[in-house]
């Protein structure tokens, strides 16, 4: 049985001061979805500009009742990367027209949907570094 | 000149239980970053998308600040995205893009140039989707 939560909170104030009078602007956006079904694996590893394949069916976490977790397709990821470069987390299936892609570096996590059925593909964007990732799906 | 402050937290955990024969095993999965924000430029723009894909300006964009001057980037950092209706994409120029549907927020890292546009594409043509976009630079 699986419970969790994917938690995202954006909150910004824009300030200034002119003639003794203070003007402020406040930028927020969030969300916060529960789960008390369904799948989630987390994968972890180490990169560099050569494209690692993180599979989905099945992927190498197993659960807690000791079964190597394999999605029909991941439908929410979290990613992130350590480093200074950025680390690129791309969708194969994609969503909608555009190829999905996402990415982290210095630890940041990314977050998104997602309709993936094959595999994910983790790779440091550039010419040169290395880096650990860690990827948490979600889905059925 | 205003002063911008803010923060971007995302907060993922999971537990995954099993009972089995009197014992349970318990496995929990964790992925959370908080990043404050003390300088640099804010933006929101909100808007509707339908059949058509739509572009969101950057320099500069619709957003006023709080001294009521539209908000131009030299450089965007990182963004955040959030659409209802139906799933709808976020996309740049080159190959960044990110989903979201049911108000889920998503939110990535970027490293784009002042000028380049975002687009939002709906993933099916029929009905309409009502998006918000953040995003934070320079």
């Amino acid at each position: 049985m699986i419970r969790g939560r994917f938690g995202v909170d954006v909150q910004f104030t824009d300030s200034t001061i002119a003639g003794g009078s203070q003007s402020l602007k406040t930028l927020t956006l969030q969300g916060a979805s529960e789960y008390d079904f369904g799948k989630v694996a987390l994968v972890s590893g180490t990169c560099g500009t050569a494209v690692v394949s993180v599979p989905v069916a099945p992927t190498t976490y197993r659960d807690s009742g000791g079964n190597v977790i394999s999605f029909a397709s991941v439908s929410r990821v979290a990613f992130s990367a350590t480093g200074a470069n950025l680390v690129a987390c791309d969708g194969s299936g994609g969503c909608g027209i555009e190829d999905w892609t996402i990415y982290s570096r210095a630890g940041q996590v990314a977050v998104s949907e997602a309709l993936e059925t094959v595999a994910f593909s983790v790779n440091v964007y550039g010419t040169t570094g290395t880096a650990a990732y860690t990827l948490v799906m979600y889905g059925s | 000149m205003t002063n911008v402050r803010g923060r971007i937290a995302i907060d993922v955990q999971f537990a995954d239980s099993t009972a089995s024969g009197g014992v349970q095993s318990l496995k929990t999965l964790t992925l959370q970053d908080a990043t404050e924000y003390t300088s640099g430029k804010v933006a929101i723009v909100t808007g509707t998308v339908g059949t058509a894909a739509v572009v969101v300006q950057t320099q500069p964009t619709t957003y006023k600040n709080a001294t009521g001057e539209f908000v131009s980037f030299e450089s965007m950092s990182r963004i955040a995205f959030a659409a209802t209706g139906k799933l709808c994409n976020c996309g740049d120029v080159n190959e960044m893009s990110i989903a979201s549907n049911n108000g889920h927020v998503a939110a990535t890292l970027v490293n784009l140039p002042g000028g380049d546009t975002f687009v939002v594409t709906p993933d099916q043509p029929a009905g309409t989707a009502s998006y918000t976009l953040v995003i934070y630079g320079t």
